[in-house]
């Protein structure tokens, strides 16, 4: 049988027409996808450019859009909040009293400087507090802002919080110079609570807190600029000068 | 990847047995042009060196046995009615030949591949097994019922 099965599958050729037809699709594949190859030798490093640029960008806007500071302006009027990020622009106003108009003032993306002095066209008698993780940059930024004299007959008054302070803040719904004032207070009035602060004004927490600090015998009234690093967890720091308690 | 040239020798050395394998499995010519498309071109992509030319026919038996598999895998595909494959083929055959041809091509499908791989290509039912991915005591238990099945069929005149 085996032989029989042999000779009938011998008989079996490949046609010729099929292969031709089978070179010439092998010639096709040689000669035809020169442009393909290059085109896909263009295509992989082009999508690794495209891809790293894509990446850069969302790095750029994320970096840009992140408050790594924040400077609180509190006046007797109200209380509002800018953030401003790494490159000294101004990314999120926060609002803490009803009938706030800065969100509406145009000041994001304005120099932090420019933002203030917007904000302090109505009101020079604010209190400025700014707020952020790194304590030489928030030094450098107090004194560029006490330097943007709002107005020339009265410096501004412009003191530096700890980072930690602006988020226990936000937590209770008040600005960080609120908080930072409250927090002041509270060295003099333990039972005070953030709930009754929240009903003061600036003017009537620094009239408190004045008012403890004359009957500590502190002649001085002023709450003048210094350096603050009395709201971290080490306590009372050192000061420049005049501090919210006088010398003890 | 081979070059033109060598895909034109393979071609000419090669596509009998391809040819052969179509037979057995598919039922029309453009299917066989299809499945010699494929065949070759793995060739030509494939990088792999051969020991020796009984490893690289083994090589194109396997690759298109199993480019013919995935043809008739396809849902619209029907099997290989006997007759259908002997009339696409449009070379010359003996009555003979075309009579144990019919027979063969009418047996299913796994057992005209023993068959032809077995009786044709001469290879062991170990051989066999390897190249259809099976086991060595499937394809003996494959021969014995194909030949039985043959036997039957061709009343006895080729059982030897």
């Amino acid at each position: 049988m085996d032989e029989k099965i042999k000779k009938a599958f011998d008989e079996i050729r490949a046609e010729q027409a099929l292969k031709t037809s089978t070179k010439y699709f092998i010639y096709e594949k040689f000669n035809a996808p020169s442009e393909n190859k290059k085109s896909s030798s263009i295509r992989k490093p082009l999508s690794a450019v495209v891809a790293v640029f894509a990446l850069l960008l969302c790095a750029a806007i994320f970096t840009y859009s992140i408050p790594v500071s924040a400077i609180s302006v509190d006046s007797d009027t109200g209380s509002v909040e800018l953030g401003v990020n790494c490159f000294d622009k101004v990314v999120k106003v926060t609002c803490f009293d009803d009938g706030c108009e800065f969100e509406d003032k145009g000041l994001r993306n304005k120099n932090y400087k420019d933002a203030v002095s917007i904000v302090l066209e109505n009101d020079k008698s604010a209190t400025l507090t700014v707020s952020c993780k790194n304590g030489n940059e928030c030094e450098k930024m107090a004194e560029e802002i006490r330097n943007c004299k709002a107005n020339d007959d009265e410096p501004l008054e412009c003191v530096t919080g700890h980072h930690g302070t602006s988020e226990a803040a936000h937590e209770h719904g008040i600005s960080t110079g609120k908080y930072n004032a409250y927090l002041q207070l509270k060295e003099y009035e333990p039972e005070i609570t953030v709930e009754e602060i929240k009903g003061l004004s600036m003017k009537e927490i620094r009239q408190r807190i004045s008012a403890h600090c004359d009957s500590d015998d502190t002649k001085s009234t002023d709450v003048s600029c210094e350096p603050s690093h009395a709201h971290n967890k080490e306590g009372h720091g050192a000061g420049n000068g005049k501090n919210h308690h006088g010398n003890r | 990847m081979r070059s033109e040239e060598e895909a034109n020798i393979a071609i000419e050395k090669y596509a009998d047995t391809v040819r052969r394998i179509c037979m057995v499995n598919l039922k029309n010519y453009a299917d066989t042009e299809d499945v010699f498309q494929t065949v070759f071109l793995k060739y030509i992509l494939s990088s792999k060196a051969f020991e020796s030319e009984e490893h690289e026919k083994a090589w194109f038996i396997r690759v298109t046995m199993n480019a013919c598999k995935d043809i008739f895998k396809s849902f619209f595909r029907s099997r290989t009615e006997p007759l259908e494959a002997l009339e696409a083929y449009s070379g010359e055959l003996s009555p003979e030949a075309s009579e144990l041809l019919i027979t063969v091509l009418a047996l299913p499908e796994k057992y005209r591949q023993v068959i032809y791989l077995f009786y044709y290509e001469g290879y062991s039912a170990a051989e066999i097994g390897k190249i259809l991915g099976k086991k060595t005591n499937t394809v003996y238990t494959l021969l014995s019922r194909a030949k039985k099945l043959l036997k039957d069929e061709l009343a006895g005149e080729y059982y030897g």
